[in-house]
């Protein structure tokens, strides 16, 4: 019986640890480009930020918080990490395991920056917190450079519903 | 007339203020805006205190963000290159330490003395000269040359292009904004973009 229960138990453990591993993935810049341009109907979020950002990890519980809202409409958010790659398995994954076990989270380790956030957006300055509005129709493709409030968040995404 | 220019200069300060220091700011060809802050030895120092000098290797850091704890070797490394040849390294912290209190001035002599800075680290508690560059981020370098109008703008962005690994660098923009400037020639690559901690600003 109990050789039974380890085995369950162990089963149980394997397929939790799997389901989360689903929720992260390394990305290069070329992945970038292509999130940048999401098909015809879908609206991204893309939200820039890291472990080591203070007001970045302050503000995700705000952001999972608006991805449950927004479960049901075309509204689709990405976490797009900017740790240092040799804290990945250090700090990094142990924290989205933890914090953000439902969301898409992806690890972007291309430190070149200056060859690549102009790509995001030209205003830009590299500042982390920020978040992207980004959708084939152009009139509601918008940033915020810095740390949301609820308040701020809201007023943010509203107008994309 | 000296009312006139201070008049003036508050105007364009004010003007970056406005900005947030997001986008406004100075870049590569404008004059620099002349500073006077406290030091971590408890001395003033000003910008025209190294007018004698061909310039000055202006850096935005803190004491607590991971870039800038990073790129402290590198800064350091660059005063050793560069003072002698009078470009030396003057740092000043602009972050809030009021939200950020690892960002005090206490903490400042501090983290100068474990790391033996070699150069001085100033605070800037109003924020306004960061403003006024238009600083974003930790680190953000400005690289100043002496003239004849005062200190201009040559250079302005990150000090290389990896701020993971020191010995992964291929391109180091700051020594090479410095070659050229000390060849007389213009800065091939005058701005640069990094991702850094965001300048803590006060609410």
């Amino acid at each position: 019986m109990n050789i039974y229960r380890l085995i369950l138990f162990l089963a149980v453990c394997l397929s939790s640890v799997k389901a989360s591993a689903q929720q992260y993935r390394k990305i290069e810049v070329a992945d970038l480009q292509e999130l940048l341009h999401p098909p015809i109907d879908s609206i991204y979020i893309l939200n820039f930020w890291a472990t080591w950002c203070a007001p970045c990890v302050a503000e995700l519980p705000l952001f999972v918080n608006a991805e449950m809202q927004f479960k049901d409409s075309k509204i689709r958010f990405f976490f797009i990490s900017l740790d240092f790659k040799k804290e990945y398995d250090t700090k990094v994954i142990p924290f989205l395991l933890k914090n953000l076990t439902n969301s898409h989270v992806l690890l972007l380790g291309d430190s070149n920056y200056n060859n690549w956030i102009n790509l995001v957006n030209p205003q830009w300055q590299g500042a982390i917190p920020a978040t992207f509005v980004v959708s084939a129709d152009t009139t509601k493709c918008k940033f915020y450079e810095g740390e949301f409030t609820e308040k701020k968040l809201f007023e943010f995404l509203l107008p994309l519903k | 007339m000296k009312k006139l220019i201070f008049l003036l200069l508050s105007f364009a300060i004010s003007l970056a203020v406005n900005a947030q220091g997001a986008t406004a700011g100075l870049k590569a060809g404008d004059t620099a805006i002349p500073f006077k802050l406290k030091n971590v030895d408890g001395n003033v120092v000003s910008l025209n205190d190294y007018a004698n000098l061909r310039g000055v290797i202006l850096v935005f850091t803190c004491n607590n963000c991971p870039f800038s704890l990073a790129y402290e070797d590198r800064i350091i490394a660059l005063n050793k290159k560069y003072d002698i040849m009078g470009f030396p390294v003057i740092a000043i912290n602009s972050s809030d330490s009021v939200a950020y209190p690892d960002e005090s001035y206490s903490k400042m002599v501090i983290r100068a003395s474990d790391k033996n800075f070699n150069f001085p680290y100033l605070l800037d508690d109003s924020q306004i000269i960061a403003k006024a560059y238009g600083a974003v981020r930790t680190p953000h370098v400005f690289l100043l040359q002496h003239s004849d109008i005062g200190f201009a703008v040559r250079y302005d962005g990150a000090i290389d292009d990896n701020s993971d690994d020191a010995d992964a660098v291929k391109i180091k923009y700051v020594e090479n904004a410095i070659t050229e400037v000390m060849r007389g020639k213009l800065v091939s690559q005058p701005f640069t973009k990094a991702i850094g901690c965001t300048i803590k600003w006060k609410k």
